[in-house]
């Protein structure tokens, strides 16, 4: 239903551009002389309209797919996108009976595709990709040589039996057909194996095959046109050794235009610590001038933006503060997003014209085949060369995902839209053969790629928790293979990273790194950092759950409260508690709000004692935000001693509850202490505040608190105390131990913080057990605590420590009564 | 050349192929358990490799002592290195039944550490993959466990942190110390949380490895093999 009415929106507002871009002419013309207070200024906007429009429209369609993960699940969004397309390109013709829209080289090259390569380079995984650098070249440049080479002779030698019927292309209109449609385009790539989730080793092979085979294609598109333009004839071996040359020049070229930039966005990162709002701006800016200098140079333009986001991802992402590296992950995700959707569609919407086709069944099917045979065997090929030299080597399989993954896009639709219809007589044909040949390629393989997948049972990623042990381990075991290799006296992989990293360290970092980035750049501890970051978050997140933090309290609290009870808890019994709490009148109704009151108070002190833990033992944020507005800034300077302090503090309270259970070692005697301090805290507290006997003045509001209540009132608890029966309190102890026990394994998915221990300890040397002058929860308290932080045992070893100092104390004086009040305030 | 299709070629050519050197150094008998391991691992080429690199190592001795390693100019920026090369000393590791370390080692010594790094062959089984991934774990495991008791304790774990983060001079001591402590609390929790923990087994080890692919991490693939001479 939804879906329905969504789609009928969708298509109200296709139809809107293209009216519009149609209603254009008329609307000038009804200007009159006199002053207007209002006018329609159409063609003023037009085109900014337009566009805005269609981006509009582009991105609904994607909230429509999204509606039905069925969908989407099955066909990739790049296949609907191309099929909204031509079903928008129809409408727009019916009304129009003109193709008014197509997707234009200018546009693609300069606007589209720089987002979605500066994506890719930027975050691209660089280990990966360059310890897979040979094979991906391998692929890349002969792969792409030997396609477009095969398919573009094999169509010449069909062409000359004649079964194609007469053309008036000769053997280099075929080379540069062949070399336009070989490259493997990042844009398809990309938008079909991130639904796939290959193992990122396949993963990176094709997509920086396709990434890296632009140079290439560039080269071979270059040079093959300007052969169709100076004529056969003409062509001597000088002109192609030019050509070879040409290859390299273009390729390094881009490199290393992309490298320079890399350098100079690396270095300006670094000094924009008092711009940090623009810092983002910085990152998109230089980028994009990599490409267009590239472009302007006649050099992969591709290449350049590809290797300028490579190059400078690591200086940049320690350099610019946290938030403008989060606006930059996502400003780029957006734009290469959008970007591609765009794409998709346009390439849709292109194909609707009745201008640019002209059918050869022979030839388009022709194509077809060529392509996918000389894709595989160019495959098999160049993977069984490889595997003679690469350590994990590439399955059959593999080969068949690589060969299937070779997927035609874009590019190579731009790219044939360029030539020139003076001197390549077939450019119709050979553009109806693209769009062919990436509908066919995106929609026909990108459906069935993932059956494929699937059925194959190709490895796939995992996605794991960053985890300590792992990173230490990757580390420990790169220096012993570049150890290894010192030793054994040759030059391989690991040597030349080593070497690297090593020049990294020394000169790079010092160059392009800022002094405080220098020093807290390091892997392992940046996964510590996360790791404790995670931890805080999900500390805050659950106290907005339970609408207090007051789950965050002082040990000695806890062990109390910290016992899941809620099963056995009667909801009904709750709730009506909670009804007469709130639907007393008369004289308890002004206690209710003294009592409110307090409450209030009591858990203004909770959360302030909470922060306190947080700023304590929690890694902060690294910039705060201030509700201040000012355009230029939104940051104040970090304090980089005082994270390190929370580090090793965080860090000695870990160990500390982790030796207590993993070590025995034992803490009765210190948790004693702590108890007969608190209880004494707690005494103190009681007899000080008054309200404490309020509730026996009103038998309804005594009996509530009876239920719920702790430790509300001293005589209560005295009470309490003498009608229990030791027996039962041991009892309860029991199934305390063994709840806390029996939680235990299950609680644990992260495993750093999983030290549910001081719990379990506190547990042995139960209060009323330990010593004397303990004070019992109330019968129904004991069974009925519901705010039992159990749950939530990562974050138990950072608690308030025990061995707390004065400011906990007193912090916790206040702090210790209200706990009985929580539950309502929390379950209601 | 893949060896292991010539595989039983192998051990009978060694002698050949060293013709020259033993003659000059008396190559060392190699007891058969270590030969059909060398026969799975390593290349004839990278032997005669190996070969010649082992007596450049050693100034044309017949062993190699833990000096000798201090002439690699390359190594000594290895943040490790000690434990590297403390670990070509380890008898555990030279698959020897004593335990402790070792003076020198002789080529075959060095054949059987260098052999830990040989990457996966294509046709290797389920049983034999899975072996092989201990053999390299076990590696890894003794040059952790530097007190040979069979356990990595928090000390140990420590030492190994700090002295990979070494190489880093803006960490302090103190950070080195706090992630080893989180890395051993991680490892406790994995390998089972109610028992007291006073270091990580092999066993724990193992498990901690689960599901990590290591094979790809470990091996060394010399990538400029001689391929002077053939001797077969």
């Amino acid at each position: 239903m939804r879906q329905a009415s969504g789609v009928a929106l969708l298509l109200g507002l296709m139809v809107l551009p293209a009216a519009l871009g149609q209603r254009s002419s008329e609307s000038h013309k009804n200007s009159s002389q006199s002053f207007a207070i209002v006018s329609f200024k159409w063609d003023h906007v037009k085109e900014p309209y337009i566009i805005a429009l269609w981006i509009l429209v582009a991105s609904l369609a994607k909230i429509v797919f999204h509606l039905s993960h069925k969908v989407t699940r099955v066909v990739p969004e790049s296949a609907l996108l191309i099929v909204l397309g031509v079903f928008l390109g129809g409408i727009v013709l019916a009304a129009d009976h003109i193709a008014s829209f197509s997707l234009t080289p200018t546009v693609f090259f300069f606007y589209l595709l720089p987002p979605i390569v500066l994506d890719a380079g930027y975050f691209m995984p660089n280990r990966l990709f360059f310890g897979n650098l040979g094979s991906i070249l391998l692929y890349a440049v002969i792969g792409t040589i030997w396609n477009a080479a095969t398919t573009g002779l094999s169509l010449y030698g069909v062409y000359l039996t004649g079964i194609m019927g007469e053309l008036q292309s000769g053997l280099l209109d075929f080379l540069l057909f062949g070399s336009l449609i070989a490259a493997v385009d990042p844009v398809a790539v990309l938008a079909v194996f991130e639904e796939v989730h290959v193992n990122e080793v396949l993963f990176i092979i094709v997509f920086g095959e396709s990434l890296l085979n632009d140079a290439v294609t560039v080269v071979l598109y270059n040079v093959f046109d300007s052969f169709v333009g100076i004529g056969a004839e003409n062509v001597t071996g000088i002109e192609c050794l030019k050509g070879i040359v040409s290859f390299f020049v273009v390729s390094l070229g881009g490199t290393l235009v992309g490298i320079f930039f890399a350098f100079l966005l690396s270095l300006v990162s670094r000094f924009t610590k008092h711009v940090r709002i623009i810092e983002p701006g910085f990152v998109f800016v230089i980028s994009y001038l990599s490409y267009l200098t590239a472009e302007m140079l006649s050099l992969s333009a591709i290449l350049a933006i590809t290797f300028c986001g490579i190059c400078c991802q690591k200086y940049v992402k320690a350099n610019i503060s946290e938030q403008s590296s989060t606006t930059v992950r996502y400003t780029m995700k957006m734009l290469a997003s959008g970007a591609e959707t765009i794409i998709f569609m346009f390439l849709g919407i292109s194909a609707v014209d009745p201008k640019i086709w002209r059918w050869n069944t022979a030839f388009i099917l022709l194509t077809l085949v060529f392509i996918s045979v000389y894709r595989v065997i160019g495959v098999i090929i160049q993977t069984w060369i490889l595997n003679r030299y690469r350590t994990v080597q590439l399955e059959i399989i593999d080969q068949v995902v690589m060969s299937y993954g070779g997927l035609r896009g874009a590019v190579a639709f731009a790219l044939v839209a360029l030539l020139d219809k003076d001197k390549v007589k077939d450019r119709d044909l050979f553009v109806s053969t693209t769009i062919i040949v990436v509908f066919f390629t995106v929609i026909f393989q990108g459906l069935t790629i993932k059956p494929l997948v699937q059925w194959l049972k190709v490895k796939k990623t995992e996605h794991r928790e960053p985890k300590l042990n792992e990173k230490l381990h990757g580390r420990a075991f790169d220096h012993i293979l570049s150890a290894i290799e010192d030793i054994s006296g040759q030059i391989g992989h690991h040597y030349l990273r080593d070497k690297w990293t090593n020049f990294d360290r020394k000169f790079l970092r010092k160059l392009l790194m800022r002094k405080s980035a220098q020093k807290s750049r390091d892997q392992i501890l940046n996964v510590f950092h996360e790791l404790n970051l995670k931890d805080a978050i999900s500390y805050v997140a659950e106290g907005e759950r339970r609408g207090s933090l007051a789950f965050i309290r002082s040990p000695s609290t806890d062990n109390m409260v910290n016992v899941d009870f809620s099963a056995p808890l009667p909801s009904t019994m709750e709730s009506s508690v909670s009804y007469l709490l709130r639907e007393k009148t008369g004289p308890v109704c002004l206690d209710m709000q003294a009592l409110e009151q307090r409450r209030k108070s009591i858990r203004d002190t909770e959360d302030s004692l909470a922060h306190h833990t947080l700023q304590q033992y929690l890694y902060k944020p690294r910039q705060e935000h201030k509700h201040l507005y000012s355009r230029h800034e939104i940051m104040h300077s970090e304090d980089d001693k005082q994270d390190k302090e929370i580090f090793h503090r965080t860090m000695r309270k870990r160990l500390e509850s982790f030796k207590s259970t993993k070590l025995g070692i034992n803490h009765s005697k210190k948790l004693n202490k702590i108890h007969k301090r608190d209880r004494g805290q707690k005494r103190r507290n009681s007899s000080v505040i008054p309200n404490g006997n309020i509730p026996s003045e009103n038998p309804v509001q005594d009996f509530t608190l009876k239920e719920k209540d702790l430790e509300f009132s001293e005589s209560e608890e005295n009470n309490d105390y003498e009608t229990l029966h030791l027996g039962k309190g041991v009892d309860f102890l029991a199934n305390v131990t063994k709840e806390s026990f029996a939680d235990t394994p299950a609680g644990i998915d992260n495993p750093v913080f999983s030290a549910d221990d001081d719990q379990s300890i506190y547990m042995k040397f139960s209060p009323w057990l330990s010593s004397e002058d303990t004070v019992v929860p109330s019968q129904r308290a004991r069974v009925q605590i519901p705010c039992s932080p159990d749950n939530f045992r990562r974050l138990t070893p950072i608690r308030l420590s025990n061995k707390s100092t004065d400011s906990f104390l007193l912090a916790d004086g206040p702090e210790e009564r209200p706990r009985s009040f929580l539950p309502e305030s929390t379950h209601m | 050349m893949g060896v292991a299709q010539l595989c039983p070629g192998v051990p009978r050519a060694l002698p050949h192929c060293w013709g020259v050197g033993q003659a000059q150094m008396g190559v060392p008998r190699v007891p058969a358990p270590v030969t059909s391991f060398l026969s799975l691992a390593v290349t004839s080429e990278q032997i005669e490799h190996l070969h010649r690199r082992f007596k450049q190592l050693s100034q044309d001795q017949l062993t190699i002592r833990k000096e000798n390693f201090d002439s690699i100019p390359d190594l000594e920026f290895n943040p490790i290195r000690g434990k590297i090369v403390h670990a070509f000393f380890d008898k555990r590791n030279l698959r020897q039944e004593s335990d402790g370390l070792a003076d020198e080692i002789n080529f075959e010594d060095f054949l059987t550490i260098m052999s830990y790094f040989r990457p996966i062959e294509m046709n290797m089984d389920e049983e034999q993959l899975d072996r092989f991934r201990k053999e390299k774990l076990k590696f890894l495991f003794h040059m952790y466990d530097s007190d040979h008791d069979g356990k990595i304790t928090l000390q140990e774990y420590r030492n190994v942190v700090e002295e990979l983060l070494s190489g880093n001079p803006h960490l302090e001591k103190e950070s080195a110390r706090s992630i080893a402590d989180g890395a051993m609390m991680e490892a406790a929790s994995i390998c089972g949380p109610d028992q007291v923990y006073e270091g990580i087994t092999f066993e724990d080890f193992l498990k901690m490895w689960q599901g990590i692919d290591i094979e790809t991490k470990m091996h060394v693939r010399f990538l400029n093999v001689d391929t002077i001479a053939h001797c077969y």
